[in-house]
């Protein structure tokens, strides 16, 4: 048997509190048979079938393509459908940054043997139990206009070495799930700060010989700032935690770099980009 | 718990992450350094008033607390500044693939200095044959 402990919260609870720091709403503790190969998405749809049909929370894959079943797991972000319960009923401490205090000081749960805590992702607005507002995630995303211009990459075939391919492959693989941005603290200190999720993407595009150099400039002007890549903290809670293997950190300091030369050379050059 | 191998594992368990740790010491001890800071500027201000000498540093460093006040600053200045050193890289864009690694070489680098000072304070520590100890 395993033990789930699930956050719930819906309009109208407001008042509720529930011990330290946990805000508002409530856990509700259900009890499933654990099986061999279950994931906690799987142990949610029990849930929600057997035991409370009122419990919500997101899913579309089911395989970790889609990015939407992203939940706090012990207090750790991960998928719900990637995280087999096996691995995470064991019980024990665990230390994650908690991002819902502007100081962002560290945060310890304890889960008992058998006993497997989700709440939904810090750093965003609960609408209901699991689920989440992420506008402003997609918000950040959408003003780093992370797309190919018209008429770009161009008619006909655009060739790439394969050394540049694999320079701008493992940012290719974000599926938006939001956990790096819930897991930055820089995020919770400032609101406007573009994100992780979103300063990979800008260097995945800056980094591709296909992108033009226009558009290049157009994207280093908009992460230029305190919002954008001279915001990070260098925690690397974000390349942590996810669960594609995409290091935005490693972005954010090269689009650093980037600029950095830019500049050398506009001193040096005369202006000449 | 079963020891049956799993089908998929996280590069890093959750908290493990130097990158979290180095962030949160960094901040402590630089919020420790600026009260050392002050400590430093008020000690100076009103207990010397009269000519700073060796032989009066040293009988300073006759008083245990003394001792253990420095060692503990130069475990934080040497944490502080070699964290310092990586962020900075780190910052140039350089050294991203292997921060743990940079990490914990600078860690190695700063547990030999911190011995060099134990090693330079090792009279004080043990009060054995101290240089000045007769000095009143």
């Amino acid at each position: 048997m395993v033990v789930f402990r699930v956050f719930r919260w819906e309009k109208g609870m407001d008042g509720e509190k529930s011990g330290k720091g946990e805000g508002k709403g409530r856990y509700d503790v259900f009890q499933l048979e654990e099986k061999e190969g279950m994931t906690v998405l799987e142990a949610l749809f029990a849930i929600k079938e057997e035991l409370d049909g009122t419990l919500a929370f997101r899913y579309s894959c089911r395989g970790a393509v889609c990015g939407s079943c992203a939940v706090l797991i012990n207090g750790f972000p991960r998928l719900a459908c990637r995280t087999q319960v096996r691995e995470v009923m064991g019980g024990g401490r665990v230390v994650a940054l908690d991002v819902r205090g502007p100081l962002a000081l560290p945060r310890v749960r304890k889960t008992e043997p058998g006993e497997v805590l989700v709440e939904p992702l810090p750093g965003f607005k609960v609408i209901k139990d699991l689920v989440v507002d992420i506008k402003g995630f997609f918000n950040a995303y959408r003003e780093i206009t992370p797309w190919f211009r018209d008429g770009a990459p161009g008619e006909g075939e655009s060739r790439m070495s394969q050394r540049e391919r694999e320079r701008v492959e493992p940012y290719t693989n974000c599926i938006l799930c939001g956990l790096c941005y819930s897991a930055c603290p820089v995020q919770k200190r400032d609101p406007e700060f573009l994100g992780p999720a979103s300063l990979a993407k800008a260097w995945r595009f800056i980094s591709d010989p296909r992108f033009k150099e226009r558009d290049k400039a157009e994207i280093l002007e908009k992460v230029d700032s305190p919002r954008g890549v001279w915001g990070c903290d260098t925690v690397y809670m974000c390349t942590d935690v996810c669960p594609k293997k995409v290091p935005p950190t490693q972005g954010i300091t090269s689009i650093r770099r980037q600029l950095l030369k830019n500049s050398i050379k506009k001193i040096l050059g005369g202006g000449k980009r | 718990m079963t020891s049956r191998p799993r089908p998929w594992r996280r590069s890093t368990s959750p908290g493990s992450g130097i990158g979290m740790w180095s962030w949160l010491l960094q901040r402590i001890t630089g919020l420790l350094l600026v009260i050392y800071l002050f400590i430093h500027l008020w000690v100076l201000h009103y207990s010397n008033t009269g000519k700073v000498t060796f032989d009066q540093i040293l009988l300073r460093l006759q008083s245990p607390a003394f001792v253990v006040f420095d060692l503990m600053l130069l475990a934080i200045v040497i944490f502080h500044a070699l964290n310092g050193v990586r962020i900075v890289i780190i910052d140039f864009g350089i050294g991203n693939r292997a921060q743990q690694a940079l990490f914990w070489g600078l860690m190695l680098l700063g547990l030999a200095l911190f011995l060099f000072g134990v090693y330079a304070l090792w009279p004080f520590i043990t009060q054995s044959g101290a240089p000045g100890s007769d000095v009143t």
